[in-house]
């Protein structure tokens, strides 16, 4: 089968080159000898299971070719989809979350993303790049990449009053007592059939406090605590604290947070 | 320098970010490499594996499609894009208040000089760090696509400066770095530093 859809050509650190996912290769084989009229139809499936859905990836590969031609009405609905793809995977902002640090910056979040996103699309129309090809890999997980970036900026840009945080050993408060945590596990949780306490599961963890849903994060990829094998890489020395006991510290107040928010008890009622 | 060494310290933080996002897979081995290649960025990268694993287990979740800000969105797009080719370029300098130049002067921190320099496009844009071109551009209420278009051309005058010089003023005939911009309206070593670092 003749291909009409050219290759990425952005390079991994490595020196090979990213490739799009079969799927997408396949749908843009298929898309691009398309009627337009008929790519414009297909993006009003809202079914993800649909074999005639339009993935995002597609979307931006579809856009990045019109670099050449004059058609705004079709590049104005391929851009309005694409938009609406990049709100629907950004995290939505909770109210009671506004005051803290990280969320005064994450209120704006979804117009710094689609500021830096129309920026590089822009300078894709004017010169072909390389830039928008990990959009072409993987849209989703590439957005929340440059969320985080937007984030940075932003975070950089702002007057800042906080620093690099510290240990906070010292803290370490009577309260927080050890209790057997293996009695909420979140992997489960997040997989439940139920997608509205699922989604009550993901906003209990992303209220947290920054430095308690870290290390959330890393439990649920597995890593331990501490070693003493210098060479295994710790939550301890990872979010370099000299105590565990820190750690277990921010895991504890952190599950406790997401049992009370979801009604589940804690033996403190 | 080894090709391996080169290629490492072109990857932006941005690039790093990106490229840890489309890994086929986001298992601890893999966020374990990119902690250990990149420390500086062990934060954001356990952010973004959270961010990831959040987002799939949300999926199929409905979210309201907000009409208003896709249509805004577009409306901001369309304007960015170069309708004829001799479309004029907009200073964002002039319609800038001098409160905003202020306040962008104190969120960065830096003499009002540094400032100068971009209004003057005394500097080469393609020098500063995307995230000062960034503040700068929503300092002066402009984007950055809009900033970067500004800057590209030659450097000029200043034009609320009075020249007490008996040679007739003139522009600068070639931009400078950042840096130098820097060192010219003596920033401070520490804060040069921190507004060359690039964060993404």
């Amino acid at each position: 089968m003749g291909t009409n859809v050219p290759p990425l050509t952005k390079q991994k650190p490595d020196g090979t080159t990213y490739t799009r996912r079969e799927d997408v290769e396949d749908a843009l084989e298929r898309l691009v000898g398309l009627p337009r009229s008929e790519i414009i139809a297909a993006l009003e499936i809202l079914d993800v299971r649909s074999p005639l859905y339009v993935q995002s990836e597609c979307i931006v590969h579809l856009i990045r070719a019109t670099r050449s031609d004059n058609d705004q009405a079709y590049f104005g609905e391929l851009y309005r989809e694409l938009m609406r793809r990049i709100t629907a995977v950004l995290p939505r902002v909770e109210g009671e979350r506004g005051g803290t640090s990280e969320n005064v910056h994450a209120a704006d979040a979804r117009d710094r993303v689609r500021d830096l996103f129309n920026e590089k699309v822009s300078v894709d129309r004017n010169m072909a790049g390389s830039d928008l090809d990990y959009y072409e890999v993987m849209f989703a997980d590439a957005i929340a990449a440059l969320r985080k970036t937007a984030m940075r900026r932003a975070t950089r840009s702002a007057a800042r009053s906080e620093r690099i945080e510290t240990d906070d050993d010292g803290s370490e408060s009577s309260l927080a007592v050890e209790r057997a945590v293996g009695s909420l596990d979140l992997k489960q949780e997040l997989l439940s059939e139920d997608p509205i306490y699922r989604s009550r599961v993901i906003a209990a963890i992303q209220a947290l406090p920054d430095k308690q849903r870290r290390v959330i994060e890393m439990i649920l990829q597995e890593m331990p605590i501490d070693s003493s094998d210098e060479s295994v890489m710790t939550i301890r020395k990872i979010i370099g604290v000299s105590s565990e006991k820190t750690v277990r510290n921010r895991r504890d107040a952190a599950f406790d947070t997401i049992r009370q928010a979801l009604g589940i008890g804690s033996g403190d009622d | 320098m080894d090709q391996a060494m080169i290629n490492h310290k072109q990857l932006s933080d941005e690039d790093v970010l990106l490229a840890f996002a489309v890994e086929p897979e986001h298992d601890r081995a893999t966020l374990e490499r990119y902690l250990k290649s990149h420390p500086h960025l062990a934060d954001d990268l356990i952010d973004l594996s959270l961010d990831m694993r959040l987002r799939r287990a949300g999926d199929g979740a409905s979210t309201p499609v907000d009409e208003a800000w896709i249509e805004e969105s577009w409306a901001a797009f369309q304007a960015t894009m170069p309708t004829d080719a001799g479309a004029a370029v907009v200073d964002p300098f002039e319609t800038a208040s001098s409160e905003d130049l202020v306040a962008l002067r104190r969120t960065l921190g830096v003499p009002s000089g540094v400032i100068q320099g971009f209004s003057t496009r005394l500097v080469d844009i393609a020098t500063v760090p995307a995230w000062i071109v960034d503040a700068v551009a929503r300092g002066v209420r402009t984007s950055v696509g809009d900033l970067r278009a500004f800057m590209t051309a030659g450097p000029r005058l200043a034009t609320d400066l009075s020249y007490k010089s008996d040679e007739a003023p003139a522009a600068a005939t070639a931009k400078i770095t950042f840096e130098a911009l820097l060192v010219q309206c003596r920033v401070k070593d520490d804060k040069r530093r921190e507004l060359l670092e690039d964060r993404d």
